[in-house]
């Protein structure tokens, strides 16, 4: 484990160009119930982000703002900025289609579509409309070399999503999602439906994917966070308690909720 | 004293079920083995007998009859003859008593006019038109080569009739017009048609010269055209393979003839035609209507009163009586819209009605009417059964909610959506009710479609398999052919049911198979 060897940049000294989302104040009402409330931070670029917290705290409504996944729900009621490239996602102009482009999901349980695999990761880029069908190929193909993926499925592309493994079935999702080049990666506790060994797998192809993507990923897990994440952002009913790297977080907590729910007192 | 263990009756509720089941599955082998026997028994060839009949009076009659059952088991007997008089078939009920069965010398030969009628008779002659005094005996040869000149005639005779329908026309814009330089044109068109008709008379004459002589039972010789004859067959002298290619043939035509007789005998080309017609533009006036009114319901309606108290009503509108959906097609499309629309678009040909009128159009919305809640009930259950995930997902891929239900939600949902195509198809081909109010008949003059502008023509009457059989009740008393029509046409109406419905399960299988999420 190399929880002590790395070497992360402290949140305070990042500097604006490294910033790949900046939240500002956002709250979020869902049903009439208010999920989040007042949330700042700022999510460095190229890195692991976690998200930890009790259920039903909000971890997952944060990081549907992120892409406005929110929006879904027809009664929600959202204020505040998330500024991403400059531009405030939030704002009501903002093409949201594009916007999804841009940042990746990938949920709980992997949800293939019912077609081959080779249309499941396509699925995104053909809806663009603008790629060839070679242009389309290549990027299947290096999506699923960065998802880890090809080397198993590279003779069966044209085969039902379905027959893969579960395991492999979340990985078709990460490629699905790294089609479309996203900057921003939102992963919604990917291996909580995992074996120990297919985690494993996804824990390490994050790592090699933080090179050119941007992290974030709500967890149960406490340990996986420890492990692969760089920095960790504890919410407590829908408030942002503590956010910090990993290390400071884990092993330094400064707020007593933090320290409660990372000993395992909360339940 | 307890109980030390509950009494196991279980069997009763087993026994009383499965004899539920099985009353209700002899219950359905029976309808259809009942259909299937009447109805076959309309192409059958039934042996053809000479008989000295004793009526009540007292007088002995002697008929060449068709025999529809066993001489040798009942006491009484079903007998068609054939009355030269009327030139109408008759079915006599006779007892064993009153029948002697004489022997049949001469081959008694059935000859199938094309008015739906059948001739029984002996010794068959043929003659000529060109030879009038040449009479040979029937031989097949002889026979077909009057056939080929039966068939040029008629050849010449119609493109005769064709090149005088303009001639005609041309002739009737020369009348109201009137003026002296068009005098001399009117007089050629006119010799010109007077010359042709005279061609005309000339070939009729030709055509009725070609006859057919024959004898009846008591020795009195007749003789007919011999082009109203459809085909001739001498039933007793049939091979087990030509009753076959007999029954094949009256199969062919009992699907390709026009209904003769006033439905009592004949074909069910049009009946066949109008109905599959019928279920193919309900079919398209019902699918969007329903598939659309179920996405709204299921992907964008919000769910409150309004939307449950709609739901209530569709659902409950597959339990009104269909006769209603009939007066209200009638009250609606016909007199309101109909009236409206001959007003604003076929004023010249008032007051004789276009869509004003029941028709095609209004019987296929009245169908489609009647249709709607079993499509939208069952496709708002196929995309019920969508996956939230999926849907999810597609939006998280940057798909807008349009593209997600076109891409992921139609197309799982489309074996529901088939399923509820199929329940309406099988409702409208067999639904009777309102159809005989908003533009069915017993008897149309033409077909819906032809080859005159535009091809398709909504406003017209039209004939249906379910109207015909609604019809042969009423003469299903008369004769056992009349009644056998009936359930062939049942029979049909069953075929073309479970033809609809493979095929449809078929479809939807493929889909399920393409789109299994699980």
């Amino acid at each position: 484990m190399n929880l002590f060897s790395r070497k992360t940049t402290p949140l305070k000294k990042l500097t604006p160009e490294n910033i790949a989302v900046n939240i500002e104040s956002l709250s979020v009402e869902l049903n009439n119930k208010v999920v989040l409330d007042n949330i700042s931070m700022r999510i460095p670029a190229y890195s692991i982000t976690s998200i930890i917290g009790q259920s039903g705290c909000g971890k997952t409504t944060l990081l549907n703002s992120m892409n406005r996944m929110n929006e879904l729900i027809t009664d929600h009621k959202i204020t505040g900025h998330i500024w991403m490239d400059k531009r405030d996602i939030n704002h009501k102009r903002e093409n949201v289609a594009r916007l999804r482009t841009n940042v990746g999901m990938v949920f709980q349980q992997p949800n293939p579509f019912p077609m081959t695999i080779y249309e499941n990761v396509g699925f995104g880029l053909k809806l663009q409309q603008q790629y060839s069908r070679r242009q389309i190929d290549d990027a299947i193909e290096k999506a699923l070399i960065n998802a880890g993926l090809w080397d198993e499925v590279k003779d069966r592309l044209h085969e039902p999503a379905m027959i893969l493994s579960g395991g492999q079935q979340q990985r078709l999702m990460i490629a699905r999602a790294l089609a479309l080049k996203p900057q921003i990666l939102l992963l919604d506790e990917p291996t909580s439906a995992l074996d120990p060994l297919a985690t494993l797998f996804i824990e390490e192809l994050m790592q090699s994917l933080k090179q050119h993507t941007t992290i974030v990923m709500v967890t149960h897990n406490m340990q996986q966070a420890a492990r692969i994440s760089d920095y960790t952002a504890f919410i407590h009913k829908g408030e942002l308690i503590e956010y910090t790297d990993s290390d400071s977080l884990f092993t330094q907590p400064k707020h007593k909720q933090t320290e409660d729910y990372i000993t395992g007192r909360y339940g | 004293m307890t109980k030390l263990y509950k009494p196991d009756n279980s069997f009763i509720t087993i026994n009383l079920a499965a004899s539920a089941a099985a009353m209700l599955s002899l219950a359905l082998i029976g309808l259809i083995m009942f259909v299937l026997i009447k109805g076959l028994s309309y192409f059958i060839v039934y042996p053809t007998v000479n008989v000295q009949i004793t009526d009540k009076h007292g007088n002995a009659l002697e008929y060449y009859a068709q025999l529809y059952d066993d001489k040798e088991v009942q006491e009484e007997h079903v007998l068609l003859v054939y009355h030269p008089n009327t030139q109408k078939n008759q079915q006599l009920f006779v007892h064993d008593d009153n029948i002697i069965y004489r022997p049949i010398i001469h081959p008694i030969w059935t000859l199938h006019l094309n008015d739906g009628s059948k001739i029984f008779a002996s010794h068959l002659t043929l003659q000529s038109s060109s030879e009038p005094n040449k009479i040979e005996r029937y031989s097949r040869a002889a026979y077909s080569d009057l056939r080929d000149e039966i068939y040029q005639l008629q050849t010449q005779l119609r493109t005769l009739t064709k090149t005088l329908i303009p001639l005609n026309i041309e002739l009737a814009t020369f009348t109201e017009s009137g003026s002296m330089k068009d005098k001399i044109r009117y007089e050629k068109t006119h010799m010109q048609i007077m010359s042709l008709m005279a061609q005309k008379q000339q070939l009729e004459t030709q055509l009725n010269g070609i006859q057919i002589h024959y004898q009846q039972a008591d020795g009195t010789p007749l003789s007919i055209p011999l082009y109203q004859v459809d085909y001739l067959i001498d039933s007793n002298g049939l091979s087990w393979l030509e009753r076959m290619s007999v029954s094949a043939l009256k199969i062919w035509n009992f699907m390709s003839d026009d209904p003769k007789q006033s439905n009592a005998s004949g074909g069910v080309f049009p009946a066949l035609f109008g109905t599959l017609l019928l279920v193919f533009l309900m079919t398209i006036l019902v699918m969007p209507f329903g598939v659309l009114t179920a996405l709204y319901l299921n992907e964008f309606a919000p769910y409150n009163y309004f939307t449950i108290i709609l739901r209530t009503i569709i659902t409950n509108l597959a339990g009104i009586p269909a006769i209603v959906y009939g007066v209200f097609g009638l009250g609606l499309f016909v007199f309101v819209i109909g009236t409206t629309l001959d007003q604003w678009l076929y004023s010249d040909t008032l007051p004789s009605p276009t869509f004003g009128a029941p028709g095609l159009l209004w019987a296929a919305l009245t169908m489609a009417l009647l249709t709607l809640p079993v499509v939208i009930v069952s496709t708002e259950e196929g995309l019920r059964q969508v996956p939230e995930g999926l849907k999810k997902g597609a939006m998280a891929l940057g798909a807008t909610k349009f593209e997600m239900i076109i891409k992921i939600v139609l197309p799982i949902a489309s074996p529901s959506i088939v399923t509820g195509g199929i329940l309406a198809i099988a409702r409208a081909a067999g639904e009777v009710t309102p159809l005989l109010l908003v533009g069915a008949v017993m008897s149309a003059p033409v077909l819906p479609v032809d080859n005159e502008f535009p091809f398709i023509h909504l406003e017209r009457q039209f004939m249906h398999l379910g109207v015909l059989v609604f019809d042969g009740v009423f003469h299903s008393q008369t004769t056992i052919d009349e009644s056998s029509m009936m359930f062939a046409t049942c029979l049909l109406l069953i075929l073309i049911v479970i033809v609809l419905n493979s095929m449809a399960s078929w479809l939807r299988y493929r889909l399920k198979k393409q789109y299994d999420w699980q």
